[in-house]
């Protein structure tokens, strides 16, 4: 996680559009930064657009690109919006107050054009900078600000041998039973993806994303290479199934499914071990569970049991942060009490 | 806007998909476009004799409903206008197979023809642009609406431009949405129609492939100026060769009646006051409630249209702020017309569960900065507002603990805390909706991811009009921020 240096560059900085042009570099300050995000990729951006958001890739330059930000904002006809960067902003250390400073200031542009009340932000950092000081602690966050994370760079056996004894049983054991995997960025296995990702929101009756989210999602993802899906089989059945995105240095797993079938093969097992070595293989550093509890009485507590049994260390973030624009959020009151209480 | 175009292979063929949604599947088109295209045809032939016929098909770039309508000798034009460069060339390349060649000419396909002029355009621009009484058909193919702005062409504008391009008598044959899973969206397409001058037939068909997705049952709307009567269509032909359309296809026209009656409880759908993406949203139909006991043929109805032009665009901030403000007054709302879902990835638990953060979202704002925001613009506000508005100000200033607050302060703090929900509302992928959440949720979850213990969300909103009374929270968030 990003621990910002105390000490700022004096070098005054400008602020201006990423431009298609730029998107290597951004990519190459995501890749140099700790705690990058795939929602700041290009290629997330994209998918969102096809989605129905717009959104506004901003850098901050010192000659070179410092850093930046990528706003999303779901564009409605009304007054009161919300604009928002998850795992923003990106910036080098040394350039932290006066980055924030130009990206809020843009954001506040942004918002005039949009007609947002506030910012959302959350980048991935342990601790909240000063620069931050004028941003509030938002109630919801954009992204899991609590996860469970792999350190990649022991040996494989080391990172066996770190997990917990469970974990490493049922590894085996679906070894031992003969469980296989296959990762595949084949657009066309999407359905059976899909079929076992719907399976087990049915099961466990927790929102689900449509089908049509994930054939978005593939097709942007897949074509950068950013992502893919992993499937473990057993005497020709599929049993589980996961959406693991690749970005800089993290492998994170976002979407999986499971069959209630065969529960005793340990498939999920199997295929989070292979998809964790897979990663590694990759070049990753880290493998992000992407969401975890320690308290049991959230929803999310017994996945997270599952997942414990890979070993890991918890990780918390400074979750959401909102900075509101209070001239704009008082144009929507004015214009809505004109329109309301005053009629 | 460019679009995301997925084919998906399978034994029996392909299925297409345009941002995600399902636009044919091969192994059961033929439902689709032989409902959409023939009924349509024939009963022009059977209006028109002896005329060569001219047929506008409004989106159908995948060039399969142009197929259907090129059976016919008797159609003697077709023009197709879609936007979507990229979907027309599939049509003139991978969909080939299916669409038989109907965007080629004659020397390049089997149903190439010289007869079809293709238009890379929008459908409203290039009808509007038209002259009057061009057409004997128009067949409306477009995809399903997942944004406000998409639903345009379902508007009444949109039907009066495509009546105005149609000759006397001429036949519209529309796709439309589920009746089975958004029966007053259809029916509000239905009184749209009736309001445009048609007089409408509705239909509904069962598609597998639609059905495998949760889409429901798929609708469809026959209409005309003139009325569309059952021995009409009783006499009509049907050509040879369709796969699917059959001798007893006039029982598409049967709805439940308990489905058929909800045509009398909707608005219609103008550019000027939008309702159909509304309903489309929040208005899902729950087949349960119904006693599905009796039908109702609309072939054997004629009726003038119901719906009234809606009073306000219910998705819109100002028209969610009129409803709270009523609630402030004691009308009791449901959580869901207090917060309606906005966009097609939220579900209604997840909008009205914004309800239990709403104190969390008060507590972000300073009040000082906000309320000090609207003072420098006062002189915009009424002067009874304005008036009271810097009492209470003065009073939270001078650290006055406010008893009571006026009747107005106390709707001022409702717009604020509609606009702060309608907000978050914009960001339907905020992580608590999978299970997250951060510090302001009291619910517990249960094993299974069910929220439990969070107290009933309009219980929470009658907690906050009781803070409202007293004011405290007012003075305790302004007090905060001094501190």
């Amino acid at each position: 996680m990003n621990k910002q240096k105390p000490v700022e560059n004096s070098t005054s900085l400008s602020i201006r559009e990423l431009h298609l042009s730029d998107r290597f570099a951004w990519k190459k300050l995501n890749q140099s930064l700790v705690g990058s995000c795939f929602m700041q990729s290009w290629a997330w951006a994209t998918f969102k657009e096809l989605e129905g958001y717009r959104t506004f890739k901003y850098g901050v330059f010192d000659q070179a690109l410092v850093g930046g930000c990528i706003f999303y904002v779901y564009p409605r006809s009304h007054s009161a919006n919300l604009l928002i960067a998850p795992g923003a902003p990106l910036i080098r250390p040394g350039y932290t107050s006066q980055a924030i400073e130009l990206l809020v200031r843009q954001a506040e542009r942004i918002a005039q054009e949009v007609r947002t009340i506030a910012l959302r932000v959350e980048p991935l950092w342990a601790e909240k900078p000063s620069a931050l000081n004028q941003f509030v602690r938002a109630p919801v966050d954009l992204l899991p600000s609590e996860t469970l994370i792999i350190d990649l760079h022991p040996t494989e056996t080391e990172i066996f041998a770190q997990m917990k004894p469970k974990g490493r049983y049922n590894i085996r054991l679906s070894q031992r039973h003969g469980v296989t995997t296959q990762f595949t960025t084949d657009l066309q296995k999407i359905s059976m993806f899909y079929e076992l990702f719907w399976e087990t929101v049915q099961r466990q009756t927790f929102f689900g994303e449509p089908y049509r989210f994930f054939i978005n999602l593939c097709q942007t993802l897949f074509a950068e290479n950013m992502a893919e899906l992993g499937f473990a089989m057993w005497n020709g059945e599929i049993l589980s199934a996961v959406l693991i995105v690749y970005w800089c240095d993290r492998a994170t797993y976002l979407y999986g499914g499971r069959s209630d079938a065969h529960g005793h093969v340990m498939a999920n097992y199997a295929l989070h071990w292979d998809a964790i070595k897979r990663a590694k293989a990759k070049g990753c550093q880290l493998y992000d569970f992407y969401g975890y509890t320690q308290n049991p009485n959230h929803s999310y507590a017994k996945f997270s049991q599952f997942k414990r049994q890979f070993g890991g260390t918890p990780v918390t973030t400074i979750g959401a942060q909102d900075y509101f624009f209070y001239n704009q959020f008082a144009d929507t009151l004015i214009g809505l009490i004109n329109r309301t209480i005053a009629q | 806007m460019s679009n995301s175009l997925f084919i998906e292979c399978h034994s029996q063929g392909f299925a297409f998909y345009i941002n995600g949604d399902l636009q044919f599947d091969t192994a059961d088109e033929a439902i689709y476009h032989e409902y959409l295209a023939i009924p349509a045809i024939i009963l022009a032939i059977q209006r028109f004799p002896n005329t060569a016929l001219r047929v506008l098909i409004c989106g159908g770039g995948d060039g399969l409903t142009a197929r259907d309508v090129l059976r016919f000798s008797e159609v003697s034009d077709v023009a197709l206008v879609d936007y979507d460069p990229a979907v027309l060339e599939l049509g003139r390349t991978t969909f080939v197979d299916y669409n038989q060649g109907s965007l080629l000419n004659e020397q390049q396909a089997e149903l190439g023809s010289s007869r079809v002029a293709v238009y890379t355009q929008e459908a409203f621009e290039f009808v509007s642009a038209l002259p009057d009484a061009c057409f004997h058909v128009v067949i409306c193919d477009f995809t399903f609406p997942t944004r406000p702005e998409e639903a345009k062409i379902y508007s009444r504008e949109w039907f009066e431009q495509v009546r105005r391009v149609l000759h006397s008598s001429g036949v519209i044959s529309t796709n439309a949405v589920s009746p089975e899973q958004t029966a007053i969206a259809f029916w509000c397409l239905y009184q749209t129609l009736l309001s445009s001058g048609f007089q409408a037939k509705p239909m509904h068909v069962a598609i597998p492939s639609f059905q495998k997705l949760e889409y429901g049952e798929w609708g469809f709307f026959i209409a005309s100026d003139v009325e569309i009567m059952r021995s009409q269509l009783e006499t009509l032909t049907l050509p040879n060769g369709l796969r699917e359309l059959r001798s007893d296809w006039l029982s598409a026209f049967e709805f439940s009646d308990a489905i058929a009656q909800l045509r009398h409880e909707v608005n219609i759908h103008t550019l000027a006051c939008p309702q159909l993406f509304y309903y489309l949203l929040n208005a899902k139909t729950d087949l349960d409630q119904f006693n599905i006991d009796s039908n109702i043929n609309f072939l054997d109805i004629s009726e003038a249209g119901t719906g009234q032009i809606g009073t306000q665009d219910l998705l819109e901030l100002d028209a969610i702020a009129k409803l709270w403000l009523e609630q402030l007054k004691q009308t009791r709302f449901t959580a869901e017309e207090l917060l309606p879902v906005q966009h097609a990835e939220q579900t209604p638990k997840m909008t009205t569960e914004w309800l239990t953060y709403l104190k969390s979202l008060l507590e972000e704002v300073d009040a000082k900065q906000l309320l000090g925001a609207v003072l420098e613009r006062i002189q915009e506000l009424p002067p009874k507002i304005a008036h009271d508005l810097k009492q209470t100000v003065e009073k939270l200033r001078t650290g006055q603990p406010l008893l009571q607050v006026s009747e107005q302060t106390a709707e001022i703090i409702v717009l604020i805390s509609v606009s702060l929900l309608m907000a978050n509302l914009a960001v339907p992928d905020a992580a608590f909706a999978k299970g997250y959440a951060a510090s302001g949720s009291d619910c517990d979850y249960d094993s299974s991811g069910n929220a439990i213990d969070c107290g009933s969300p309009t219980d929470g909103l009658i907690g906050f009009a009781t803070l409202l009374v007293g004011a405290t929270w007012l003075f305790r968030l302004y007090r905060k921020k001094d501190e």
